[in-house]
């Protein structure tokens, strides 16, 4: 059968318009399943911590540092403690104002 | 005038109007000398409140600017290490820092409901997990309240200089009073809230800690199974879940430290644990407490506006420890200052008790470490 001019062209952007169809659905199926996941930057730590770095364990050194800040923010949480105790004492330091 | 007046003497006839001058006289002076010494009374009085007023505003700006001095200490969570850091301005400590809070700010509606926190650390194959923290804008809210009524108690400072009035004094006077409870309780907020943190941050380094511990005697378990009848070493490394782990590094000199390790491990957990259940409901209840003391002031105005209000004292109910039921009334608020004061207070003391049982826990983790570690520690 003879094909006319304009049904080959026709016949040929529906063949393009498929193709691109295709590619753009290869495009989204490989972006769904092997796309990377985006880190939200948040200020809370994340909620499993790893044994230790990078996943591997902790050698030595690492454990002291951490052990060295415990010690640190228990000290600082003691004087902090103590601050809050001298202010509910304050009412003994009070000069009223006689009227 | 001296012959005027000898006439007059001479003449008897005048005694009696001279007499009568004099009483006059008198009279007249009595109240004027009466007038005239309350003036002075007034004065030194007036001189006297002034003082007194002085002394005890500049009294408090220095105490609440150096607590809002203490708070500029942060704890931030160090990236490369998972170890929770004491900020501040003069130590900043290097590397990738991030603030320990959580990202739920509270409503400051105490009719709607706040976001709540965690209950406590849960103990899974990893180790424990779970964040504890304060909502990151609670601090600043804080801190923004004690500074508006630092600028208050400024503002009255210079009242004071200029007024000239006792009955101005006076009523200056009375706000000054009847505001303390308010001040203190405000700066005890602060206070408090700075106390969590810390403790926020002393948990996460528990945390942070028991699972790299807890890391390392898995491994020690794993290289202990590489050992040869005999032997206290493992040569080369060996992997486990992925990690290779240098046995050289663990005190394999006995067969029992996997066994002790584990058994510290296992109570070392539950204390932390409980630490954590501890701090977390003092975070609930500190951001009940904020919502409620939000509420309450906002009744009054704004903190910084105190001092211009002249019936503080009678809204108070006379002001000092005596007034807080004419606040609540005038409010309808449930948040008096004594019942928010007392919720503070109990506070504390929760947090004495998980402050005391940290250093306990700091020691078995350290105890734990150069029992797994060959050559201990170090510390």
């Amino acid at each position: 059968m003879e094909q006319t001019p304009t049904s080959s062209r026709r016949m040929l952007v529906i063949g393009i318009v498929a193709v691109v169809a295709l590619i753009a659905v290869i495009a989204i199926v490989a972006v769904l399943l092997f796309g990377t996941t985006t880190q939200q930057e948040t200020t809370t730590p994340p909620t499993s911590a790893a044994a230790g770095t990078s996943g591997s364990i902790a050698t030595k050194e690492e454990v002291k540092e951490n052990l060295s800040d415990l010690d640190i923010t228990i000290k600082q949480a003691a004087k902090d403690q103590a601050a809050v105790k001298a202010a509910q004492k304050d009412g003994d330091n009070q000069i009223k104002v006689e009227l | 005038m001296l012959k005027f007046i000898n006439v007059l003497a001479r003449s008897k006839s005048l005694i009696l109007p001279l007499v009568l001058m004099f009483s006059m006289v008198l009279v007249a002076y009595s109240p004027m000398a009466a007038y005239t010494s309350a003036q002075t009374a007034n004065s030194n009085k007036l001189k006297e409140m002034k003082e007194q007023a002085t002394q005890e505003l500049e009294r408090r700006i220095d105490g609440y600017k150096k607590t809002l001095k203490s708070m500029e200490t942060d704890v931030k969570i160090s990236k490369e290490t998972s170890s929770a850091k004491i900020t501040s301005d003069k130590g900043e400590v290097s590397g990738t820092l991030t603030r320990l809070c959580a990202n739920d700010e509270p409503s400051g509606d105490s009719s709607s409901p706040s976001p709540t926190p965690e209950a406590s650390f849960k103990l899974g194959k990893e180790g424990l997990a779970g964040t504890i923290a304060l909502p990151c804008t609670l601090k600043e809210k804080t801190k923004e309240f004690l500074q508006k009524v630092i600028e208050g108690l400024t503002g009255m400072v210079e009242k004071v200089k200029n007024t000239n009035s006792l009955t101005e004094m006076t009523a200056l006077g009375q706000n000054i009073n009847a505001q303390f409870d308010l001040n203190k309780l405000t700066e005890i907020q602060a206070l408090v809230t700075q106390s969590i943190e810390t403790m926020t941050g002393v948990l996460e380094n528990m945390k942070s800690s028991y699972n790299k511990l807890k890391g390392q005697v898995a491994a020690l378990k794993e290289c202990m199974k590489g050992l040869k009848s005999g032997e206290t070493e493992v040569t080369g490394n060996i992997t486990l879940d992925g990690a290779e782990v240098n046995c050289g590094e663990f005190d394999l000199s006995s067969s029992d430290i996997a066994e002790k390790a584990q058994s510290q491990l296992s109570s070392l957990s539950t204390v932390i644990t409980t630490i954590s259940s501890v701090v977390s409901s003092s975070v609930s209840l500190m951001m009940s407490l904020v919502s409620s003391f939000t509420g309450m002031v906002g009744g009054l105005g704004s903190l910084g506006s105190l001092g211009n209000l002249g019936n503080l004292g009678s809204m108070l109910g006379g002001g000092g420890s005596g007034g807080m039921g004419g606040l609540s009334s005038l409010l309808g608020s449930t948040g008096s200052i004594s019942g928010i004061m007392s919720s503070f207070t109990a506070i504390t003391s929760q947090l004495d008790i998980a402050n005391f049982m940290s250093g306990n826990v700091s020691g078995g983790l350290s105890s734990l470490g150069n029992l797994v570690n060959l050559g201990g520690l170090g510390l």
